[in-house]
């Protein structure tokens, strides 16, 4: 069945401070959304409003047309894996998949052991003695065995070793073929995971700046190259979001919805035209550059 | 999770198995301090003054008031995380304290009629075998109901601790305490009962109501109203609380 969760208007303030600013946006089921910011921007604060672990100040969460926060048949279908506290845990992985099995309606329990072995965790030893990379994979493996229609992953791969995360994102990529359903991936590697997001949603200063298709946010921007002067000239009506320059040579970073045209007005002035990544993006636009808008 | 799965039977169920477990311990301790104590009797043939149920009950007092605190944090955040409602979690939460109260009231009966089974055997007859709880009525029954109500009460005591802290940090955590200490003076004054945690200040007050010319249901009533006002005070603190992901 189709999920689709809707976020509208949604606010939250936390000791007088808006920590959630009017963000809206939807999901739908077969989607993978990147949700990317800098630390502080409200990336776990908005996962814990889409789980139901708070309730908004203003607007709603709907899931399927309900309103999610304390639905009984909602809740057990959004599942927030995060990077928690084990410090205290001396249950293991295995009694852990016994509750899951228990309380989340999809769980896959030869699945999860089948991950467990693959991330090379242990399933009997008590979880707080496992090493914090273990610990994230055997975080992931909730997520992903849970099979639930809106899985959040919020900085998973906290202490995961380069193996172990590319482990992860080849089963998230089969996972999400297997078992299409909102996968959201929360962090600020974009470089490293940018080629799973379907979609993306960029958070800074608590609102929501970006909302798009991966491929059509990236070609939204584009870099333009050349002599000082002549940038200067061309881009003087174009949305600059960061500038080098190098002995005479300068490079502006253009952020526009409609860079079809503004790309043709700076080729045809003779500027060398390039992509921009999705990161560069990122740190572009979240303040990172030194754009004039 | 099948299609008739009850997240309300399914979180008593585990709380019930995971407290009982831990009063399982508590009450074998208490046992063998009790045994020790009575040990005596073994060398002076005298009878002990103290049945195990009238021994236990203190103890079980404060043992109910500290693991209503301790499932909050132990096991909120986790079942949230799970999908569970704070609704279900509530009333599961609730319901297998009441549960517990009575596990633990029929776990002392049992081992106490063990002790008088083999009293023909040993000889051992402790005082006041058949009145086992000091509490106002004699009918065992009663005083097995009294009981449980009055343990029932300070887990919620605890567990009002708990939520204070957790919910409304120090401060009201702080708070929490003093609404406690008034909680759990009505409820011993109800049942006249010396107050093991609270200071003497409603000895004052207490005279006031003669709550042993009450009749039984009388008590039971007060009593419930009690835990109604507690549990009350308890889902508006639980309904909308932010979970806290550590």
């Amino acid at each position: 069945m189709n999920t689709k969760v809707d976020v509208r208007d949604v606010s939250l303030n936390y000791r007088k401070m808006n920590v959630i600013d009017q963000v809206s946006f939807t999901m739908e089921t077969g989607k993978t959304y990147g949700l990317i910011g800098r630390n502080g921007a409200g990336k776990t604060t908005l996962l814990s409003l889409l789980t139901g672990f708070r309730l908004p100040d203003a607007g709603d969460i709907q899931v399927n047309g309900e309103p999610l926060f304390e639905n009984r048949m909602m809740m057990p279908k959004v599942n927030l894996i995060y990077p928690a506290d084990y410090a205290d845990e001396s249950d293991n992985a295995k009694s852990y998949f016994e509750t899951a099995e228990k309380y989340r309606p999809h769980f896959d329990r030869a699945y999860a052991e089948e991950l467990a072995e693959k991330f090379g965790f242990p399933v009997k030893k008590p979880i707080n003695k496992l090493s914090t990379g273990m610990q994230s994979a055997f975080n992931a493996t909730l997520g992903l065995a849970a099979r639930t229609e809106v899985t959040l992953f919020d900085e998973v791969y906290n202490g995961m070793d380069a193996p172990t995360r590319e482990a992860f994102y080849q089963e998230f990529v089969r996972e999400q073929e297997r078992h299409p359903r909102i996968m959201v991936l929360s962090t600020h590697l974009v470089s490293e995971m940018d080629y799973l997001f379907d979609h993306v949603f960029m958070l800074h200063n608590q609102k929501l700046i970006a909302d798009a298709p991966t491929d059509e946010l990236q070609s939204r921007a584009f870099t333009v190259t050349g002599g000082q002067a002549l940038v200067d000239e061309v881009t003087k009506q174009m949305a600059v979001i960061h500038e080098e320059e190098l002995g005479g040579m300068k490079r502006a970073v253009i952020y526009d919805a409609n860079n079809d045209v503004k790309q043709k007005e700076a080729a045809e002035a003779g500027l060398g035209i390039g992509a921009v990544t999705l990161q560069d993006l990122f740190i572009y636009l979240t303040g990172g550059g030194n754009g004039h808008e | 999770m099948s299609d008739g799965f009850s997240a309300v039977k399914s979180i008593t169920s585990d709380l019930f198995k995971i407290q009982m477990k831990w009063t399982l311990s508590f009450f074998s301790v208490v046992l063998v301090v009790f045994l020790l104590l009575d040990a005596s009797w073994f060398f002076t043939r005298q009878a002990p003054d103290v049945t195990l149920a009238a021994f236990i009950f203190e103890p079980s007092k404060i043992y109910m008031l500290v693991i209503g605190i301790v499932p909050w944090f132990a096991y909120f955040t986790y079942f949230i995380s799970h999908g569970v409602t704070r609704k279900d979690y509530f009333a599961g939460t609730a319901i297998s304290a009441a549960l517990l109260a009575v596990g633990l009231m029929g776990l002392t009966f049992a081992v106490s009629g063990l002790i008088h089974m083999i009293e023909p055997i040993t000889g051992y007859a402790p005082i006041g075998t058949e009145q086992s709880l000091a509490l106002i009525s004699s009918h065992p029954a009663a005083q097995l109901t009294g009981t449980m109500i009055v343990l029932f009460l300070y887990y919620l005591a605890g567990w009002i601790v708990a939520i204070g802290f957790y919910r409304f940090h120090i401060s009201g955590g702080f708070a929490s305490i003093a609404i406690v200490i008034i909680l759990l003076s009505i409820t011993d004054a109800i049942w006249a009962q010396g107050n093991v945690i609270v200071i003497d200040w409603f000895r004052h007050i207490q005279p006031l109501i003669d709550t042993a010319a009450l009749p039984f249901t009388v008590l039971v009533g007060l009593s419930l109203i009690l835990a109604g006002a507690a549990l009350t005070a308890l889902w508006l603190s639980t309904r909308r609380t932010p979970v806290k992901m550590g």
